[in-house]
C-alpha cells in the first residue's frame, strides 16, 4: 500500500471520465453526452477530453506535454501501437493535433467488448503522458537492457520549464543526475535534509539491497559537470544533486522499463510533494503544541484581589 | 518562481468544501471533476497516540490516510472523521490532509502554478480565513488565494453575466444534505442578521422516504439508505396540493405508482413499489408536520421571514431574484411550488394594507447548474479579469501576513 508514496502513471480525471463513458457505451445507452473538460497536471501538462452528443462512442483526448518539452519523435506511432494491443482500431491519431496540444487521439469506444477490456483501456489511456513523455528515456533504458549501451556524453532531458534531468549512459549502467533547485530557501533546506536521508536508507535497510544505488552530493557530480555548465541554475542548485545508477537488472522487462522511466520523470515532483507533506506535518505538530499550551493557560486563575472593606473606622 | 502571469495563464483550482460533500476541479469547466464526501479516514493506530509517541518512530504514517469514497470503503482499517461541520472547518489537521489529497492525488497539479478559489459559508469567522490562508500559502505554497462566500457564488451562477444589471442581489435557498439555509444577499454582501436556517435537508428527506416505505411493509434490501437515496433522486416530484394528489393516486394507480427494481451490492434482486412517498417526501418542506413535531414553519414562510427582516428598500429586489442551489432543490417543480406559495403569502399580506401599492413580483430561478451552483459560480468567477485583481498573491502574503486574507474583495466582472 505504498500508493501514497508514488505518483501514479494514470491521470485520475482522464481515467474516470473514460470509464464513465465506456460504462455508458457498454450498457448500450443511446444518448450521447456532451462534455469538454480541460485538466491541468503537474509540471505544466494539460489534457482536454471532448465528446459530442450525436456520437456517443467517440471521445477525443488531447495531451500537451510540459512547456519546453517537445513531443518526442514517433509519439503518435508508439501510442497507436500501444492502444491497438488493447482494443484493435480503437484509437486513431489526428493530424494535425488540436491547437495548443501536442497529440490528439480520437477514441472509438464501440470497439471495446467487455468490462475487463474497458478497465484496461481506461487505465492505459490515462497513462498516455507516461507513454509519450518517456520515449527518449525508455530508448536509453532499453538499450541498457539489451546490452547495447555505450558510453556517451551526458545529455539533458527537460522535465519542466527550467527543470531538467541529466542522463549519462555507460557500458553497464545509466547514471541519472537530478539538480534539485527550489525557489523558496526554506524548502531548499528541507530538500537537502530529506534527500540526505533518502540516499542513506539504502545502506540502513536490508530489503533495498537490490535497488539502484543513489548518492546525494551538494556539489555537481563530475560525470555531468560539463553538461550542467549550460544552465546557471542547474550548476548551482540550492537543493543539491541526486544521482541514481540504473543497472540492467533493474530494467529486465518492458514493464520495468516503463515503471523506471516514469519514476525518474516524476522524481522532482515526488520531492516537491514530500516537502509539502513535511511542512504540513510540522504545522500540525505546531498546532497540537499550541493547543496544549492554551489548555495550560486556560487553567490559570486570576488571584482574587483582597477587597478593601468600605467601612469607616472611628478613631479612638 | 512562478510569475503571476504564468499562474494567470493556467486554470485556477476551485474547491467547494461542504459539510457532506466537496466539489473540486479546474476553473473553465462546467462541472467539477470530483464530488467526494468530506470525510478523512485516518489509520486506527495513529489516532490517540501522543505527539511524542508519534514522532519517536520514524515512519510515514502521517501520509497513510484516505479521503472521500475510498475512506468510506475501507472503514476496517481507517476510522472516519468529518473535518467540516455546518460548513465550517472544525479540525485543521484533517482539513489540511483532505486538501493535500485533493491537490496531489486527484487533481495532480503543482500548487505553486495555480491560483486557488475556496468557498466559505456566510458568517464565517475571519480567524478561519486566516487559518485557511496559512495552510494554503505556508504548506502548499499556492500562487494566489481567494475565499468566496458560497451564496454569492450561487447567485452569480444563476444570473448570466451579460445582463445590464450587474448587482448581485437576491435570496439564495441553499439546501444540501445537512441543513437548509435562506440567505439574502444585497449587492454581494450577505445580510447576516436575516440568514435563516431550517434543520431539515437531504438526509431527512431520505429518512422520511425510508420511514414511509417501512411503514407500508415494503421488502427493503439490506442497503435501505441507498435505495431511499435512489428513490429521492429519481422518482420524487413536488405536487401542487396533497389532497388532490392523493386522489390522483387512488383513481389512477397505474399512472402514478412506479416500481423500482434493482440489484443489491451482494447481487440479490429486489423490487419495491413506490406510491405516496413520491410526492410526500418533498412535501416535508411545505408541511413539516408530516415528518416531525420539532419544526412547523414551511419553507416559503421562512423565506418570507428572511426577506421581511431585511432592509425595506431591498425587499422588492430580494423577492424578484430567488435562487435555488444544492442537491435537495432538484425535485421536479420545487421552484414553482415555492414561487406559488410565496406569491400567495405576499398577496395576502399586501391586501390587508390600507394603502394600495405596486404588486410585488416573486420569481424563483431554476437553472441547469443547480446541483453544483456554488462550484460553477466559482469556476466562472475564476475566469473573469477582476478575479486576478482581487485575489491575494503569495508575494502579498509574505509581505503582510495572513491578516490580508480576512478581507476578500467582491468582484463580478
Amino acid at each position: 500500500m505504498a500508493s501514497h508514496l508514488q505518483v501514479s502513471q494514470e491521470n485520475s480525471v482522464v481515467r474516470d471520465t473514460f470509464s464513465r463513458r465506456c460504462g455508458a457505451v457498454l450498457a448500450r445507452k443511446e444518448k450521447g453526452e456532451f462534455f469538454d473538460v480541460k485538466v491541468a497536471e503537474f509540471d505544466g501538462a494539460y489534457y482536454n477530453i471532448k465528446a459530442e452528443k450525436k456520437t456517443p462512442a467517440l471521445v477525443t483526448l488531447s495531451v500537451a506535454l510540459p512547456d519546453a518539452v517537445n513531443m518526442p519523435q514517433g509519439a503518435a506511432e508508439v501510442a497507436k501501437r500501444a492502444y491497438d494491443t488493447v482494443a484493435d482500431g480503437s484509437v486513431s491519431i489526428r493530424t494535425p493535433p488540436e491547437k495548443g496540444y501536442g497529440l490528439t487521439l480520437d477514441c472509438d469506444l464501440s470497439k471495446i467488448q467487455d468490462e475487463a477490456q474497458a478497465a484496461l483501456f481506461c487505465s492505459k489511456i490515462a497513462s498516455v503522458r507516461a507513454l509519450v513523455q518517456g520515449i527518449p528515456l525508455r530508448k536509453i533504458l532499453t538499450d541498457l537492457q539489451q546490452g547495447k549501451s555505450v558510453e556517451k556524453k551526458a545529455s539533458g532531458l527537460q522535465v519542466k520549464k527550467s527543470k531538467s534531468m541529466y542522463v549519462k549512459p555507460l557500458e553497464d549502467s545509466v547514471v541519472v543526475v537530478f539538480p534539485v533547485h527550489l525557489d523558496d530557501e526554506n524548502d531548499a533546506t528541507l530538500a537537502v535534509n530529506f534527500l540526505q536521508h533518502f540516499a542513506e536508507t539504502k545502506r540502513t535497510q536490508q530489503n533495498l539491497a537490490n535497488a539502484p544505488s543513489c548518492a546525494y552530493h551538494l556539489n555537481p557530480p563530475l560525470e555531468v559537470k560539463e553538461a550542467l555548465a549550460g544552465s546557471s541554475q542547474d550548476s548551482s542548485a540550492n537543493g543539491g544533486y541526486m544521482s541514481f545508477s540504473i543497472f540492467s537488472r533493474h530494467v529486465s522487462s518492458p514493464d520495468k522499463v516503463d515503471s523506471v522511466s516514469w519514476k525518474l520523470l516524476t522524481f522532482l515532483h515526488f520531492i516537491s510533494y514530500h516537502i509539502k507533506a513535511s511542512k504540513g506535518h510540522i504545522q500540525s505538530r505546531m498546532r497540537t503544541k499550541a493547543d496544549e499550551w492554551l489548555k495550560v493557560l486556560a487553567q490559570a486563575k486570576a488571584t482574587p484581589q483582597k477587597k478593601k472593606p468600605n467601612t469607616i473606622k472611628l478613631q479612638g | 518562481m512562478t510569475t503571476s502571469t504564468e499562474a494567470a495563464a493556467r486554470p485556477a483550482v476551485v474547491i467547494d468544501a461542504g459539510t457532506s460533500s466537496t466539489k473540486f476541479g479546474y476553473s473553465g469547466n462546467v462541472e467539477p471533476s470530483y464530488i467526494l464526501p468530506t470525510v478523512v479516514g485516518v489509520d486506527n493506530q495513529t489516532v490517540g497516540k501522543t505527539v511524542s509517541a508519534r514522532s519517536a518512530a520514524p515512519s510515514l504514517k502521517d501520509l497513510d490516510f484516505l479521503i472521500g469514497d475510498e475512506a468510506l470503503a475501507n472503514t476496517k482499517k481507517y476510522s472516519i472523521h468529518h473535518p467540516v461541520t455546518d460548513g465550517q472547518v472544525n479540525n485543521w489537521d484533517l482539513m489540511e490532509k483532505y486538501w493535500q489529497h485533493c491537490i496531489f492525488k486527484y487533481l495532480r497539479c503543482d500548487p505553486e502554478d495555480h491560483y486557488f478559489l475556496l468557498t466559505e459559508p456566510p458568517l464565517n469567522s475571519p480567524e478561519n480565513r486566516e487559518y485557511t490562508a496559512e495552510i494554503m500559502f505556508e504548506t502548499f505554497g499556492v500562487a494566489g488565494l481567494y475565499i468566496a462566500v458560497n451564496s454569492v457564488l450561487a447567485l452569480a451562477a444563476a444570473s448570466p453575466i451579460d445582463l445590464k444589471q450587474d448587482s448581485l442581489t437576491g435570496t439564495v435557498v441553499d439546501s444540501g444534505e445537512g441543513s437548509t439555509h435562506i440567505i439574502p444577499v444585497v449587492d454581494g454582501y450577505v445580510i447576516g442578521s436575516s440568514v435563516k436556517t431550517i434543520p431539515y435537508a437531504g438526509k431527512d428527506v431520505s429518512q422520511f422516504i425510508l420511514d414511509l416505505l417501512k411503514e407500508r411493509g415494503e421488502p427493503l434490501p439490506y442497503e435501505a439508505h441507498e435505495v431511499a437515496r435512489i428513490v429521492k433522486q429519481n422518482h420524487c416530484y413536488t405536487c401542487s396540493d396533497i389532497a388532490k394528489e392523493f386522489n390522483k393516486h387512488h383513481q389512477q394507480p397505474e399512472k402514478y405508482c412506479q416500481r423500482l427494481e434493482g440489484k443489491t451490492s451482494r447481487g440479490k434482486d429486489f423490487a419495491i413499489d413506490l406510491g405516496y412517498e413520491r410526492f410526500l417526501a418533498p412535501e416535508l418542506f411545505f408541511n413539516p408536520d408530516i415528518y416531525t413535531s420539532n419544526w412547523s414553519t414551511p419553507l416559503p414562510e421562512v423565506i418570507d421571514d428572511a426577506i421581511t427582516t431585511s432592509p425595506i428598500d431591498t425587499r422588492r429586489a430580494l423577492y424578484k431574484n430567488i435562487v435555488l442551489s444544492g442537491g435537495t432543490t432538484l425535485f421536479k417543480d420545487f421552484g414553482r411550488r415555492i414561487g406559488r406559495d410565496l406569491k400567495n403569502r405576499v398577496k395576502e399580506r399586501m391586501s390587508k394594507q390600507v394603502k394600495e401599492s405596486q404588486e410585488i413580483e416573486v420569481k424563483v430561478e431554476s437553472h441547469h447548474m443547480q446541483r453544483f451552483a456554488v462550484w460553477f459560480g466559482g469556476s466562472v468567477l475564476a475566469n473573469t479579469p477582476s478575479f486576478f485583481k482581487s485575489l491575494h498573491t503569495k508575494a502579498e502574503y509574505e509581505e503582510y501576513g495572513p491578516s490580508i486574507c480576512r478581507m476578500n474583495a467582491l468582484t463580478r466582472y
